[in-house]
């Protein structure tokens, strides 16, 4: 995981505690969840780069 | 874009469900609710008033528990009554709005498909509702299938509640940009109501939350210009 979305999750952790609204909660929650899945999407496309840039059939 | 969710439930004050979903709908700017089954309360139902009605938004939901594998009978009566052939057929007033289904289970959802408990998919047990979308020249959006609520933990719960207003207001397809920018959005909404201290975490939040949505845009790009080199 990046530092990047540690730092992402931090925030919205704290912004979380102190909120009131079921609403606005599951907004952060949303907000986490989504935040998660752009840092796996930014690994695997860097991944599928390097993968394609190395491969083999290059040599 | 304007939403209009019609409800049919003929015990809509018992259910808890509906109660969590109205409650977070009613949060959503540019949606309203019509309770069908108050429609038919005492008077007539005014087919020219809800035909008027209908006209106004882009996205049409029907919200119901599926009973015995379709709708209330409430549903059915308004739209035989308010879906005539001049309206949908031959004045193609629907058309190119979007129909949704917004259906909930008692049962656990894995059990519908082949193998399973119940057989059928809900694609193959909602079929006339996508034929019907499909007469009135309208897109049919996948259902948003609500099962067994009452087991769900906060979190899950939390996560309902956003996929659940995504899927009456947000852009159509929900693809990773599109709820991006719907959550970018309400949380933009958010700001106007906190301190200045939580203002600022919200706007650094948002400025990242964008910062990685065009990282992966960027990358994209990237991929395809390798993929199309390589075939």
């Amino acid at each position: 995981m990046s530092e990047t979305n540690d730092w992402l999750k931090n925030q919205l952790g704290q912004l979380k505690e102190g909120e009131p609204s079921f609403i606005n909660r599951s907004i952060l929650t949303a907000t986490k969840a989504l935040a998660d899945e752009q840092d796996k999407r930014i690994r695997q496309a860097q991944d599928e780069i390097d993968g394609r840039i190395w491969s083999p059939d290059k040599w | 874009m304007k939403t209009l969710i019609l409800i049919s439930h003929p015990k809509l004050a018992d259910s808890a469900t509906q109660e969590f979903l109205k409650t977070a709908g009613k949060s959503q700017a540019n949606v309203d609710f019509e309770y069908i089954d108050d429609l038919y309360k005492g008077t007539k139902i005014d087919v020219i008033q809800q035909q008027r009605q209908l006209t106004k938004y882009s996205r049409i939901i029907f919200q119901f528990p599926m009973y015995w594998y379709s709708s209330p009978a409430s549903l059915k009566q308004y739209m035989d009554d308010v879906f005539t052939r001049k309206f949908v057929v031959a004045d193609h007033l629907l058309r190119n709005k979007e129909l949704g289904i917004v259906v909930t289970l008692g049962d656990a959802e894995a059990e519908f498909q082949a193998g399973g408990g119940e057989h059928f998919t809900i694609s193959e047990l909602l079929r006339p509702f996508e034929a019907f979308a499909n007469k009135a020249g309208m897109t049919y959006l996948k259902p948003f299938v609500v099962n067994q609520f009452g087991y769900l933990e906060e979190d899950q719960k939390e996560l309902l509640l956003v996929n659940y207003l995504q899927y009456v207001s947000a852009v159509m397809p929900l693809n990773l940009d599109n709820r991006e920018k719907w959550l970018v959005d309400r949380l933009t909404k958010m700001k106007q109501e906190k301190s200045e201290a939580d203002q600022q975490k919200l706007n650094l939040i948002i400025g990242s939350i964008e910062a990685q949505q065009d990282q992966i845009d960027d990358l994209k790009v990237n991929i395809k210009m390798i993929r199309d080199q390589e075939e």
